[in-house]
């Protein structure tokens, strides 16, 4: 129970940080830009004023886009759970003592390097206690509430096993969306 | 001109710019929630892709499912089912074609995938799936998929033909 707990806990603070990253990404920037147009004299410069149209969906590189630690990693975009990187394991392979789900959640993301999209598998890494030092990741891009069910994600992979304890998720690239 | 007039018109013109983007910007966004995985996936036409996309998560990328965890393998049962009548709205029936969100176009060809991956020495007598069957089938009333199986199953058994194992029987 105290587990479910600390992972409820652990979910909240994750998604709280996200959201903050987000906001501070998406409306940092536009918010200095107003403050900067506010002590500039003349009125005629607002209009020249660049407009987010993208509603600050574009990740800018340098973010974490390229290091398989970080939520922000290109391949996490349709990731929610601990992140195999910082649990023992790699981006694409469970730490010594878990094994692969036998199902896994497949998704789509963009490569901001190549500008392509890449079909992504999601493997539960199973088995193994969870390690708490894990950096917990919910991006869950894309996805849809349960009554969707094949684009719902809140759902332990290790269902599938012998072994249902989950520990963290790896995400490989199974190949190109086209 | 003084000073305040001056201001006066800054401010003026300050308004107007701040709100002139405002107004402009406030055309509906394009995509009506259709979001960008969204057109990603509407934009895909390799059977292969949609197939790893939508199915390999649970009937995995060697097709032969995880039959422990109630997901039938298709070497050795796709092709008796999809000789069946029956069998073919079954197959139009399952949770990962309805739920799938793919025009049936991508779900002929991803069906049709399926057939020339696993059917194997059947391939070539298992009918293939057109966009217009599969729209008949789809509109077919399946109100219970499992009570369906399990009459589809007793016909396989009844003409000899192999039937994957499977959690409600």
């Amino acid at each position: 129970m105290l587990k479910v707990i600390e992972r409820i806990q652990d979910a909240l603070s994750g998604f709280v940080e996200n959201t903050a990253r987000r906001s501070a990404r998406q409306f940092g920037r536009r918010s200095a830009l107003a403050k900067m147009g506010g002590v500039m004299v003349g009125g005629a410069a607002f209009s020249a004023l660049p407009f987010d149209r993208a509603w600050g969906a574009t990740p800018a590189a340098g973010d974490g886009t390229f290091d398989d630690k970080s939520c922000d990693y290109w391949r996490y975009c349709a990731l929610d759970g601990f992140l195999c990187t910082t649990a023992g394991g790699s981006k694409s392979s469970c730490p010594v003592g878990a094994e692969a789900s036998l199902v896994s959640w497949v998704g789509t993301c963009h490569n901001p390097g190549d500008k392509r999209d890449y079909l992504i598998s999601y493997y539960d890494c199973c088995g193994k206690t969870a390690f708490s030092g894990a950096q917990f990741c919910l991006r869950s891009e894309g996805e849809r509430p349960a009554y969707s069910m094949g684009l719902h994600n809140d759902i332990n992979w290790c269902m599938s096993n012998a072994n249902k304890g989950y520990h963290c998720t790896v995400a490989l690239v199974v190949g190109v969306a086209e | 001109m003084t000073l305040r007039t001056l201001f006066t018109g800054i401010s003026i013109a300050t308004l107007l710019g701040v709100t002139m983007p405002l107004v402009t910007s406030a055309e509906p966004q394009a995509s009506y929630g259709l979001d960008d995985h969204d057109k990603v996936v509407r934009k895909m036409t390799s059977p292969k892709s949609l197939y790893m996309l939508k199915c390999s998560g649970c009937h995995r990328v060697d097709g032969k499912g995880a039959p422990e965890a109630g997901i039938p393998p298709f070497p050795g049962f796709i092709a008796p089912l999809a000789r069946n009548p029956d069998g073919r709205v079954y197959i139009a029936h399952v949770p990962g074609i309805v739920g799938s969100r793919l025009s049936n176009e991508q779900l002929a060809d991803v069906l049709n995938y399926v057939i020339d991956e696993w059917a194997g020495e059947d391939a070539s007598d298992t009918p293939r799936f057109t966009v217009e069957e599969l729209a008949e089938l789809r509109e077919t009333p399946v109100t219970n998929i499992v009570e369906y199986r399990r009459d589809v199953v007793n016909q396989l058994i009844e003409s000899g033909d192999p039937v994957a194992d499977y959690p409600w029987p």
